[in-house]
């Protein structure tokens, strides 16, 4: 019976129209990766949607409470600073490694001596893992043994030590300097390898008909680089709006919550006060604003995507 | 194909033909304005792992050391585990770069070589997965590691590494094989090869550069991932390179000769793996190989 049913089985599958194997070996090749992403991804959202909805403590049952967690979260003045903080650190920052990655690139795509060993050099920051990062910019901004106070004092520059980290107004200025440094490279080499696109004709011609620097680069430079600009910046927000390691490291959140930005404040809430439906229902609240942009880069990418060679 | 590193500068850029003099010394003193900013803090960091502790602390901080020691490497290694981190590092990074490879190999073949009905959904989900970001999943997650087990283990970072390390790394190698012409693992079948044998006997060898550079990406992620493995490790003895180093920072102890021996140790592969690999970087910049 069971050799026959397989027998029958093997017919069937050698009956199925080369189209159906197909079918069957495309999903088959994709179920181990969907089997991780199910149960890492899907499964953890789905559970982190309920667990906002309860009074989850690490170690305990949780019961139902409704939009308990909500309202405590949006009348949180920690979860207002947090916000405050995350935008400064992913709008300014992004910003200005758009900026820097920019005049960096259009430096590197000129005629310059040692053009090739500069270019590897000036990346090296994008290929330092973010907690080397993390480190090297604490120990220089350290308020006793650092270089910067170091340098600044017998330069003259201050009188006294300056606390970095340890000051409202200094903290995340200092972390935004580390996550700038890390990430501007990022930018410099995806402009770089877009302005390599524009054929040198293109502004030639531009130029024999009399445009000046400032309408090749606004007319010919920018519109080549607007595709790769809006994604470069969409990425980057999303990442620097997650930014853990590099504020974990100098900071921790501090001073009073001075740097507490998104990832920082769930860590804080959920895995140091162990309350997890606080901290579940912070990160909902976070969701619309990532799931734009994920969506949206999802469209560009892909499109993006069916152009590729 | 030509990194973005070695391409030649442009005849004509946006300012112009000429090689004027104002245009030369603008561009000079951009780039020698960011080497120093760049540089500056890999000096420091290398300056300080190879000086005394006297020369680093208070008012005798050296710019340029007068004096060289390895005796910051010494105690990173002898007295501040650094051995054992790395080791976890080198476990954790290897396996789930084996595990993440051999799944992304079979799942980018399936999407850009078979076809079959919700291709395209399930190539995008892949992409939206990625750009998830663990600080939405991590509690969560903390939870399942809980529940299986898992907690405190490295099979909690292998294991939690897959939800970006897959659908990366099945990105990029998407973005690969699609560059790759199907004619000849066509060919192959004419004459008789299955699909995985061509899959396997044509394709790959043919996408091996894809895949050792989607391999050694994959694992400069897990070499550098820092909140999954603070959470779900609790133990020192099974801690990762990151957590660890940034271990010793503490309030009144310096420790910072060390820390900076450690973070040499820790940054050099990776820096020269992506130096080698940066022929594939754009690539892996538009799979997004290093967040920015």
């Amino acid at each position: 019976m069971s050799v026959q049913s397989a027998v029958l089985r093997h017919t069937k599958y050698r009956d199925m129209t080369a189209r159906h194997k197909e079918w069957v070996l495309g999903y088959a090749m994709l179920v181990p990766a969907f089997i991780f992403i199910l149960g890492l991804v899907a499964y953890p959202a789905a559970w982190a949607i309920y667990l906002a909805f309860t009074d989850k403590v690490i170690g305990q049952t949780e019961h139902f409470v409704g939009f308990k967690n909500f309202a405590f979260i949006i009348g949180w003045p920690d979860f207002g600073h947090m916000i405050l903080n995350t935008l400064m650190l992913a709008v300014v920052g992004v910003g200005i490694k758009a900026f820097v990655g920019l005049s960096m690139a259009l430096a590197l795509n000129e005629q310059f001596f040692g053009r090739t060993v500069v270019r590897a050099l000036l990346f090296l920051p994008w290929t330092v893992p973010a907690f080397v990062a993390g480190l090297i910019w604490r120990w220089m901004y350290d308020d006793q043994n650092g270089l910067f106070n170091w340098a600044l004092l017998n330069l003259g520059v201050i009188s006294q030590p300056i606390s970095w980290l340890g000051d409202i107004h200094w903290a995340m200025p200092a972390v935004m300097s580390v996550v700038i440094w890390k990430g501007f490279p990022f930018f410099a080499i995806a402009y770089l390898a877009g302005m390599q696109a524009i054929s040198s004709e293109q502004y030639e011609a531009a130029e024999v008909d009399g445009a000046n620097a400032w309408h090749r680069f606004f007319y010919i430079t920018v519109p080549s680089l607007r595709h790769v600009m809006l994604v470069t910046v969409m990425l980057s927000l999303i990442w620097t709006a997650n930014t853990f390691d590099i504020v974990f490291i100098m900071t921790r959140g501090g001073p009073s919550n001075a740097t507490e930005v998104f990832p920082m404040l769930i860590y804080d809430q959920g895995i140091r006060n162990g309350r997890i439906g606080e901290a579940s229902a912070a990160a909902m609240l976070a969701v619309p604003v990532f799931a734009g942009l994920i969506i949206i880069l999802t469209r560009y990418l892909g499109d993006k995507d069916e152009e590729r060679v | 194909m030509q990194g973005v590193l070695e391409a030649p500068a442009q005849k004509t850029s946006w300012l112009g033909s000429s090689r004027g003099r104002t245009k030369r010394i603008v561009v000079y003193a951009t780039i020698v304005f960011y080497l120093f900013v760049v540089m500056l803090p890999l000096y420091w960091m290398f300056r300080s792992s190879i000086s005394e502790n006297d020369q680093m602390y208070g008012t005798a901080i050296e710019f340029f050391p007068s004096k060289f020691t390895l005796a910051q490497f010494d105690a990173a290694i002898n007295k501040w585990k650094f051995g054992l981190y790395l080791s976890n590092s080198i476990a954790v990074g290897l396996v789930t770069t084996v595990l993440t490879t051999v799944i992304a190999t079979l799942g980018a073949y399936s999407l850009v070589r078979l076809r079959f009905p919700g291709r395209a959904a399930l190539a995008r989900s892949i992409l939206f997965v990625y750009l998830i970001p663990g600080g939405l999943l991590f509690i969560p997650l903390f939870l399942i590691m809980q529940r299986i087990g898992l907690l405190n283990s490295q099979l909690a970072l292998v294991v939690s590494y897959q939800s970006f390390a897959i659908p990366f790394c099945t990105w990029m190698l998407i973005g690969y094989f699609k560059g790759i012409p199907p004619e000849m693992e066509e060919a192959a079948q004419i004459d008789g090869a299955s699909r995985l044998q061509s899959m396997r006997l044509v394709l790959l060898p043919m996408a091996a550069p894809g895949l050792v550079a989607a391999a050694v990406f994959t694992f400069t992620l897990s070499w550098n991932e820092f909140l999954f493995a603070l959470v779900f490790i609790t133990s020192d003895s099974f801690r990762t390179l990151p957590v660890g180093l940034a271990g010793l920072i503490r309030g009144d102890i310096y420790l910072w000769g060390p820390m900076m021996a450690g973070s040499v140790l820790a940054a050099i592969p990776v820096m020269l793996l992506y130096t080698l690999a940066n022929r594939m970087l754009v690539q892996g910049l538009a799979a997004g190989a290093v967040k920015g």
